[in-house]
C-alpha cells in the first residue's frame, strides 16, 4: 500500500483511542480534560478520525438529534481546525442515520457523529487537539458530550514527516425559518471561508436541515428534518452557491437534498477540487411555503459545511 | 515578460498537483415534470457547464416527488422512471434503464422513518407526497469537453399516479483551460435486463447485460432491484423484498456457460439486500454478456438487473 506523503511507516505505530467528556448547560461553552486526549505514551501520533457522541433527553416520542445543537471548535497549537464553532453534524458525512437517532433507557437519546479525516493529522509529541464545545441553546436541557480521537501512536520518535495535513472545517447556519412561511437568507463572507494563504483541498460539503419543535413546553426538541414523517424541511429549501469571484458552485436554485444528497447528507469531493486562498463561498437560501399551512409551532434551519485540508511544512507545526 | 499571475500559475502547474489548478466544484440542476405513461427530455442547456470550460462529471443525482393517495404508504419512484444517457456519439445507456438501477442503495428502509434513499412519506394530511432520492457516482469521473452535453431522456411507466416532479443535478468540477485535455476518457456504460412482468419464469437475451461495444468494458457492479406493483390499483410501488426464500431465484452464467451464480439462489442473496448491489471488478470483453435465468417470480413483482461499468474512448 502506498502511504500518503508525510506519514511514518506502519511498523513503528500502534492503534490508539483517546476520549474525554463534558457536560454543557444550555447556551454555554466548555472544554474537556485535554490530558485525556494527549498521547499517554508521550510520543507523536496521528489522528485519523474524530468522533462525537451526545446524550440528552428524549422528548415525547421523537428522539432529539443533537448534531445541530452542539458545535465544536478544534485547535492544535496555533492552527485552527475549524472556523470558530462548527455544528458537529457538519463535519462528516452521515454513516448511519439510524445511529444519529438512538434511544437509550426510554428517557434518553444519543446522537453519534464522526469526522473521518481525509488525511491523517500528525500530532507532535506533547501536543494535543484542543476541543471546545458550545451548546447553541434551542433546548433547555443539559447535554453530555463525548469526544474521541482514533489514530495511531508512534512507538518511537521516528523521522518527522515532511508535510503535515491540517484539516479545516467551516460552516454556515441559516436563520430559523417558520415552517409555514416563504423566506430567504444568505451567508456572509466570514462563514464558508478559506482564510489561509494556501489552497484548501475540499473533502466534502455537508448539508443538514434541522427541524425544531418549540411549543413553549419542556417538550421542545430538535431533530434532523426528515425524521419520523415530520414535514420535510429539506424539500422546501432550495440553495445556490457562488464563490468569492462570483463563479457558480451551485448554479441554479436546487432542492437542498439534491445539492447535498439525502442519503449521506454530503457532497463528497475527496480533494479533487480546491478552494482558492483567502476566498469564501456564499450560500443563498430560499424557503418555500408548504402547499397547505401546517399550523405547527416549528421552525426549520439549514447547515452547510465545507470540510477540507491544507498542507504545511513540519517546521510550521507549533 | 511573464506577469506575476502567469508566474504564479506556472508554479502551480509545475507543482505536485497540476490537475487541481483552479478546479472548482459545481452543481448544475434542472427540473422535469413527467406524467404517468409519458416521457421527457431534461434541459441539457441548464445541465451544461456555463463558461465553455472542461468539466469533470462525478455524480448524477435525482430527487423525485410524486403525489400519493391515502392508500399508498410508501413509494419508490426510482423504479417507475427510467433514464437513457448519451454523450454526443457515445452511448452510455443501452436503453431506458430504471433510475434505481444506476446506483446501490444507501440507508434503505421501507418505513416512513424518513431517512431512506428510496421512500420518504411526507405526511402532510392535505397533500401527501413521496420523495425518492438517488445518487449515481460514476465509475470513473467523466470528462466533458467545452460545448459537449451529457444528454438524458426519461420515460415513466403508466402507474396511474399524478405528475412526478423530478429534479436532476449533475455534480462535478470545472477546470481551467490550461489543464491538458486527456487523450482518452472513461465513459460509463449501463446495460439492463427488465423482464416482462406477469411471468413466473424469465431469461435474459443476447441484448441484455451485454457489452455491445468494440472495446472491453470494465465492470464495476451489478444492481438488482425488485419493483412491486400491487394489483390494478398499485397500492404499493416500492423496491421490495421477495416474500419467501424460494421466490425469485436466479442463476447467472457468462457467455461461455461458466457459472457466475451456480445454483438457483434467492435474488437478494445474490444482490446484497442492504445495498441492492454486487460490486466486483471484471473486464467483460467486447460482445460478451451475462445470462440471467429467474424462476418463481411473484406475478406482482418486476425484476430489474443492471450491469454498470466504464470503457475507454478516444477524444
Amino acid at each position: 500500500m502506498t502511504m500518503p506523503q508525510g506519514t511514518v511507516p506502519l511498523e513503528l505505530s500502534t492503534p490508539i483511542h483517546l476520549t474525554a467528556t463534558t457536560s454543557l448547560a444550555s447556551n454555554t461553552t466548555g472544554g474537556v480534560n485535554t490530558v485525556a486526549l494527549k498521547n499517554p505514551m508521550g510520543g507523536a501520533m496521528e489522528v485519523h478520525e474524530i468522533k462525537f457522541q451526545v446524550t440528552g433527553p428524549l422528548s415525547q416520542t421523537n428522539a432529539n438529534v443533537f448534531g445541530g445543537i452542539i458545535a465544536a471548535k478544534l485547535d492544535i497549537g496555533s492552527h485552527p481546525l475549524t472556523n470558530g464553532y462548527v455544528p458537529i453534524w457538519s463535519l462528516g458525512r452521515s454513516l448511519g442515520l439510524g445511529a444519529e437517532n438512538l434511544i437509550r433507557n426510554v428517557n434518553n437519546a444519543i446522537s453519534e457523529f464522526s469526522w473521518r479525516l481525509a488525511r491523517p493529522l500528525y500530532v507532535p509529541a506533547d501536543a494535543v487537539i484542543t476541543p471546545t464545545f458550545q451548546h447553541r441553546g434551542l433546548i433547555t436541557n443539559s447535554l453530555s458530550v463525548r469526544v474521541s480521537y482514533v489514530g495511531r501512536s508512534f512507538n518511537r520518535r521516528g523521522p518527522l514527516p515532511q508535510k503535515v495535513y491540517i484539516p479545516y472545517a467551516s460552516a454556515y447556519v441559516s436563520k430559523n425559518f417558520s415552517i409555514d412561511s416563504a423566506d430567504t437568507d444568505e451567508s456572509t463572507e466570514l462563514e464558508l471561508i478559506n482564510p489561509f494563504d494556501s489552497p484548501l483541498f475540499i473533502q466534502r460539503f455537508t448539508g443538514r436541515c434541522q427541524f425544531y419543535w418549540n411549543d413553549g413546553s419542556a417538550n421542545n426538541y430538535a431533530t434532523d428534518s426528515q425524521m419520523g414523517s415530520i414535514v420535510s424541511g429539506g424539500q422546501l429549501m432550495t440553495v445556490r452557491m457562488v464563490d468569492s469571484n462570483g463563479r457558480p458552485i451551485i448554479r441554479n436554485f436546487t432542492v437542498f437534498y439534491t445539492a447535498f444528497p439525502q442519503p449521506t447528507r454530503s457532497w463528497e469531493l475527496d480533494g479533487k477540487a480546491v478552494m482558492d486562498p483567502q476566498s469564501y463561498y456564499r450560500v443563498f437560501t430560499r424557503k418555500s411555503a408548504p402547499t397547505a399551512a401546517l399550523n405547527i409551532p416549528a421552525t426549520t434551519q439549514i447547515f452547510v459545511g465545507c470540510v477540507g485540508w491544507r498542507e504545511i511544512g513540519t517546521g510550521e507545526m507549533k | 515578460m511573464s506577469t506575476d499571475q502567469e508566474m504564479e500559475d506556472r508554479e502551480i502547474l509545475d507543482g505536485p498537483n497540476p490537475n487541481l489548478f483552479r478546479v472548482a466544484p459545481c452543481v448544475l440542476s434542472t427540473s422535469l415534470t413527467i406524467a404517468s405513461g409519458r416521457g421527457g427530455l431534461a434541459d441539457s442547456g441548464a445541465l451544461s457547464q456555463p463558461f465553455r470550460r472542461p468539466f469533470w462529471l462525478d455524480e448524477v443525482r435525482w430527487s423525485i416527488r410524486v403525489p400519493t393517495d391515502a392508500t399508498l404508504t410508501t413509494l419508490a419512484a426510482g423504479g417507475l422512471i427510467s433514464a437513457k444517457f448519451a454523450l454526443g456519439r457515445m452511448v452510455v445507456s443501452n436503453d431506458f434503464v430504471p433510475i434505481h438501477c444506476y446506483a446501490p442503495s444507501f440507508q434503505f428502509t421501507r418505513s416512513s422513518f424518513g431517512c431512506a434513499e428510496e421512500c420518504f412519506d411526507h405526511t402532510n394530511t392535505v397533500t401527501r407526497l413521496s420523495f425518492s432520492h438517488y445518487r449515481w457516482k460514476l465509475p470513473k469521473p467523466l470528462f466533458i469537453t467545452p460545448g459537449q452535453q451529457f444528454t438524458c431522456e426519461y420515460e415513466r411507466i403508466a402507474d396511474g399516479l399524478g405528475d412526478a416532479v423530478m429534479q436532476i443535478a449533475y455534480a462535478g468540477r470545472y477546470v481551467d483551460q490550461k489543464i491538458k485535455t486527456p487523450k482518452a476518457i472513461d465513459v460509463p456504460f449501463i446495460s439492463a435486463w427488465l423482464p416482462t412482468p406477469g411471468s413466473t419464469f424469465a431469461q435474459s437475451s443476447e441484448k441484455d447485460l451485454v457489452n455491445p461495444l468494440p472495446v472491453p468494458l470494465h465492470c464495476q457492479r451489478m444492481i438488482g432491484r425488485v419493483l412491486r406493483l400491487q394489483a390494478a390499483s398499485c397500492t404499493t410501488r416500492m423496491d421490495s423484498t421477495v416474500a419467501t426464500p424460494t421466490d425469485a431465484n436466479i442463476v447467472i452464467k457468462d457467455s461461455y456457460g461458466h457459472n457466475v451464480v451456480r445454483d438457483f439462489l434467492n435474488f437478494y442473496r445474490v444482490f446484497d439486500y442492504n445495498r441492492r448491489a454486487w460490486t466486483f471488478n471484471r473486464i467483460l470483453p467486447s460482445k460478451e454478456r451475462y445470462l440471467v435465468t429467474a424462476q418463481n417470480i411473484p406475478t406482482d413483482r418486476r425484476l430489474h438487473v443492471a450491469l454498470i461499468g466504464s470503457r475507454k474512448e478516444a477524444l
